[in-house]
């Protein structure tokens, strides 16, 4: 049984060359975080490897073992966690060793299973030299091999290496789906369904490890509500905030992309609420705050803070100083209706 | 449960045994641990880094069967630091802890449940043969170096077995030399078979049966997939390389102008000191073969640029013309290292094609290196 969710096209491909025996020899899934990339890896080294047929039964020794990451002919490479510089999260790349490493094991016949799988996560980190290194092995890997690249953004990958491989697309899964999924399978209440399947924007990976793991959904709080706090606070608390976030930002990239894209998502459902299109929101959870929210601004100040965020999201990527994209961005923090009433006039 | 004891002489000879198939950086963390289980009569231990796979199995007294993997550079360091004497282990019921004393230490060693452990390869169907244990130690020892180390080949990094009635032909590459060794079975394959086998699993062989008389019994299984190779108390699986090895009989030269024939001893002491001039200038010996009335004698010198150079000179039996040749200082020392027999005979043909050295007095080893290119 295929588990992965919402991803009808990207299934039926895999399974349609696996039944006709013609597996592409490399592949890339292309898709947003959590959208499902590594659980269909998984799924296809389970399928390939399974004692019982061509799909994965999921119950066999083989199925179990790949699944709980134990199977020694299935590897994930990823970055390594960071031991050197004693701060916590990975390094910044997948190392040319990490690569030298998969293409000596991969010249090795399979060790239990029938076929060796190397699952590439995030494959946008494989800097230059590593990326280079593994041309070779991807363009022609042994038989019984199947690499499987997985990134967020193709356009970060050397086209060398995206023309190597069969490229699958998986598209955000649809919110209905996800929801149902959620109510259906995994005993969520139909009310936090709904607003997990709204939340994680098409990445069911997201919604399924909220509805499991409290913090998640507590964080996001805890975001909003800094969010909240400071578009009503003075420009030094800001200033303030912004430091840290930046500081945040040298450790864990990531971290602060994702706080960034949960204020888009704020604003994006204000701009929503303001023009009366509420039934399209993403924090289902919180249209009331949104109403009120909302009248304090006018729909300029709105697009134009949008517009901000956007900015600064592409200027980070662009290794701007993350101190002053930061920065930049607390002084386009629209102020709301009520407070500048209540601020004397100068 | 388990509960066992055995002595602390064996457990630290067996875990020096499997330790060498440990994980140094693992995929699969449990693989730094090492595999412990009491059946029957025997504790058997075992470890794998998914490329090479050692069992071995020491006596002990065994009150309760039973299996665990505990890490394995702990347990060996821990093991060898105790006097010696009689150890007990104890694993409690449904226990992931080792409870290990020996004398007046004691021990508690926190493990990973067996059945996480990658499964050790058992191959009992295949093509099986016997081997004497010295003559395969020769052979590997002739053969293995001229592995490439790392290679985008991979394949030039194993040794390619090729089993053929009752002989065995070993064959090691790396686009520099070759070499090839013959041996002969103690049975004969009733089937050709052909596999390349890792280098580095074969150098770990040698390491194992340097204390074994008793011949060494090889089976490969029949998706060819993996080796197993039984010794006395001990287990070796090693995973095959895949691919197909160069056919080398083609790189073989099959006529010479010039033949040399060499003592091996002297050849050797002239090649390494001329070595120690090659260092400074890119490793490049020069031979020059010398015919003389029958008798004669090869020139082997060195030279480095604002260094200095060196030429020593052995007597030879010179057949054919005179000669002009330049080789890495290394690989001829690798080679003339391992021959082992007095004599060593070496052709040529022009100073761009490939030189030939043979042991004399056996025709069971061949070795061709490239030539290099340099100015006279």
């Amino acid at each position: 049984m295929w588990n992965v969710i919402g991803q009808p096209k990207a299934v039926e491909l895999l399974r349609h060359s696996l039944e006709s025996g013609r597996l592409a020899h490399a592949y890339l899934f292309v898709g947003q975080p959590h959208v499902g990339k590594a659980t269909l890896a998984i799924n296809l080294a389970q399928a390939l490897n399974c004692e019982q047929g061509i799909e994965p039964c999921g119950q066999c020794r083989s199925c179990l073992r790949i699944a709980a990451g134990k199977h020694a002919d299935v590897q994930i490479i990823g970055r390594l966690p960071d031991t050197g510089s004693g701060e916590a999260g990975p390094k910044k790349e997948i190392s040319i060793g990490q690569i030298r490493e998969l293409q000596q094991a991969a010249g090795l016949r399979p060790y239990e299973g029938k076929h060796r799988v190397f699952i590439i996560d995030s494959a946008e980190h494989l800097n230059e030299e590593s990326a280079n290194c593994l041309l070779k092995t991807l363009e022609e890997p042994p038989p019984e091999v199947l690499i499987i690249l997985l990134a967020a953004n193709d356009a970060r990958l050397l086209p060398t290496i995206v023309s190597r491989c069969q490229r699958v697309e998986l598209l955000p899964v649809p919110a209905n789906t996800i929801e149902q999924e959620l109510v259906e399978h995994r005993q969520i209440e139909p009310d936090k369904a709904k607003a997990f399947s709204r939340l994680c924007r098409g990445g069911i990976g997201w919604a399924i490890s909220a509805s499991l793991n409290e913090r998640l959904p507590q964080e996001r709080s805890l975001r909003l509500n800094e969010l909240q706090e400071l578009v009503t606070t003075s420009l030094d608390k800001r200033f303030d905030f912004a430091t840290k976030l930046a500081a945040q930002f040298n450790k864990n990239r990531d971290s602060v992309e994702e706080v960034l894209r949960l204020w888009l998502d704020w604003w994006r459902d204000l701009l929503l609420v303001k023009e009366g299109c509420a039934e399209f929101i993403t924090n289902v959870d919180q249209e009331e705050t949104l109403v009120q929210h909302s009248e304090g601004y006018n729909v300029a100040e709105i697009r134009h803070f949008i517009e901000a965020i956007r900015a600064a999201l592409e200027q980070l990527e662009q290794n701007a100083n993350p101190r002053l994209v930061l920065e930049v961005l607390m002084l386009s923090i629209p102020n709301r209706e009520e407070e500048r009433i209540k601020r004397p006039s100068a | 449960m388990m509960k066992v004891s055995c002595s602390q002489e064996d457990l630290n000879r067996g875990l020096a045994v499997v330790g060498r198939a440990v994980a140094t950086r693992a995929v699969l963390p449990i693989t730094n641990n090492v595999l412990i289980a009491a059946e029957g009569s025997q504790l058997k231990l075992a470890a794998t880094n998914l490329e090479v796979a050692i069992t071995c199995w020491i006596g002990a007294t065994i009150e309760e069967e039973g299996t665990i993997t505990i890490p394995a550079r702990l347990v060996t360091d821990f093991v060898n630091s105790l006097p010696s004497g009689r150890i007990d282990m104890t694993v409690a019921p449904r226990g992931q802890s080792v409870e290990l004393t020996c004398a007046r230490y004691e021990a508690h060693i926190s493990g990973l449940d067996a059945a996480d452990f990658p499964p050790i390869p058992k191959i009992d169907e295949g093509v099986t043969i016997k081997v004497k244990s010295e003559e395969l130690r020769t052979a590997i020892n002739q053969v293995a170096f001229a592995a490439a180390s790392e290679e985008s080949r991979p394949v030039l990094t194993g040794v390619q077995a090729d089993f053929d009635g009752d002989t065995l032909t070993l064959a090691a590459a790396d686009g520099f030399r070759l070499a090839v060794r013959k041996l002969t079975l103690d049975n004969v394959v009733e089937e050709k078979v052909t596999v390349i086998i890792p280098a580095r699993s074969l150098a770990e062989l040698n390491r194992l049966i340097t204390d074994q008389e008793e011949p060494v019994e090889l089976t490969i299984n029949p998706k060819k997939s993996q080796v197993i190779f039984r010794l006395r108390n001990v287990e070796m699986v090693s995973q095959l390389i895949q691919g197909t090895f160069p056919n080398y009989d083609q790189l073989i030269p099959q006529s010479y102008t010039t033949k040399a024939v060499v003592n091996l001893a002297d050849f050797l002491r002239a090649t390494r000191s001329a070595s120690i001039f090659a260092r400074d200038g890119s490793g490049i010996v020069r031979l020059q073969v010398m015919p003389k009335d029958g008798k004669g004698k090869i020139a082997i010198s060195a030279r480095a640029e604002e260094v200095g150079d060196n030429v020593g000179e052995v007597d030879a039996t010179v057949e054919g013309e005179e000669t002009k040749i330049a080789f890495n200082g290394k690989y001829l020392v690798d080679v003339l290292g391992v021959l082992g027999e007095d004599e060593v005979a070496f052709e040529a043909t022009t100073s761009s094609s490939p030189g030939v050295l043979r042991p004399v007095g056996k025709d069971n080893y061949v070795h061709v290196v490239m030539p290099m290119f340099v100015q006279w």
